[in-house]
């Protein structure tokens, strides 16, 4: 018993280190927003 | 002038209420089913409305219709009016009817009055959008719309049950059937809504701009929902839905060309989906009243105005049109 829960947690652990490198390197499985929403107006509207 | 808005729901009490705060308009003549409702509506908005506690289709005196009933109640009002020669606003966002009526666009054109189909938030607000994003590209290759948030109960209902119903996009020639519910898509709205996740459903907003930007390779629309949302769409609504929706907000992408380069245009606005529907309704409205919509018979908005008056009004009124501007925007 306590086996399979050491094996679960360290599986949860390897994955969460390689999901930290991803991020590390830039790979990140949620797109991120980089930029921003303004006020449509003066030459937007014409 | 003399305007008759069928329904005095979240969104028919509100064009009402938009219709009388100007000088435009005369008199309202407000018709539901519901007396009560009817009756709580009427208390604040002065001796120019005329409250009539009667069946939807049942034919009136108006120089435009406006029709924010229930989906299924619709129909039968266009054909009313249309009998009656008179232009006809509809706020309805429901597939199947909105279908039903574009039938009828010949009967429209013969009669020689405008419909307006989707005079709402989404359609309606996101088709004049899409009009405009589209000003700014030589070829519109792409329409991505998005949809967070409800109005009324109907509206509830709509999205409800479009979750769990065949979703038809537009892709290189033909419509693609796919369950609603499906398609996974992150969209990033305007704050406060911001980042959502979206699915395809059964939404008739591709039909519509699909008739406006017949050269569109891609015409998608999507609407957030929960886990809870698309697990339970199958089933009738498990609580009554609420009668006011909370924050919403609509998000346009269109991708395209410009000078030979790609480039993409990305619009949105929030606002309570309920009181943006009733801005973009009683405005179509008084477009309708002053000739200003651009062509008769049967369209949606993109087809019906010119976008930048019509955002201009929006804009006075109080709704905020914004621009995504970055590197990337991501849906």
């Amino acid at each position: 018993m306590m086996r399979t829960i050491r094996g679960a947690l360290e599986s949860v652990m390897a994955a969460a280190a390689v999901a930290s490198v991803f991020r590390a390197i830039g790979i990140t499985r949620t797109p991120r927003q980089t930029g921003g929403w303004r006020r449509l107006e003066g030459p937007d509207l014409q | 002038m003399r305007v008759a808005v069928l329904g005095a729901g979240a969104v028919g009490a509100r064009v009402a209420r938009q219709l009388l705060s100007g000088d435009l308009v005369d008199q309202v003549v407000l018709r539901d089913t519901d007396a009560d409702r009817l009756a709580w509506v009427s208390r604040s908005l002065g001796d120019r409305l005329i409250i009539e506690h009667a069946p939807f289709p049942a034919s009136l005196e108006a120089d435009v219709v406006v029709v924010a009933t229930p989906g299924g109640t619709q129909l039968p009002a266009v054909v009313d009016a249309l009998a009656h020669q008179r232009p006809v606003i509809t706020t309805g966002d429901g597939l199947a009817e909105t279908v039903a009526m574009l039938k009828l666009a010949p009967q429209a054109q013969e009669a020689g009055v405008s419909v307006v189909l989707g005079a709402g938030f989404a359609p309606g607000l996101s088709c004049v959008l899409a009009a405009h994003g589209a000003m700014w590209l030589d070829h519109v290759e792409e329409i991505h719309v998005a949809k967070a948030g409800t109005g009324g109960p109907a509206c509830a209902l709509v999205h409800h049950r479009a979750l769990s119903r065949i979703a038809y996009d537009w892709r290189q020639g033909q419509w693609a059937r796919n369950p609603g519910g499906s398609g996974r898509s992150l969209c990033w709205f305007p704050e406060p809504v911001g980042p959502q996740d979206c699915y395809r459903a059964a939404l008739v907003g591709p039909v519509l701009l699909h008739h406006a930007f017949p050269q569109a390779e891609w015409i998608t629309s999507r609407v957030s929902a929960t886990r809870r949302d698309r697990l339970s769409a199958p089933l009738p609504m498990l609580a009554p839905p609420h009668s006011e929706g909370g924050p919403g907000a609509i998000r346009v992408e269109l991708q395209g060309k410009q000078n030979g380069a790609h480039k993409a245009v990305v619009l949105g606005v929030t606002e309570r989906p309920a009181v943006a529907a009733a801005t973009v309704a009683a405005i179509a409205a008084e477009w309708a009243l002053t000739g200003r919509l651009k062509k008769q018979g049967m369209a949606g908005l993109a087809e019906m105005v010119d976008p930048v008056g019509f955002l201009h009004d929006v804009q006075a009124r109080g709704l905020v049109v914004e621009i995504f501007e970055g590197d990337h925007a991501p849906t």
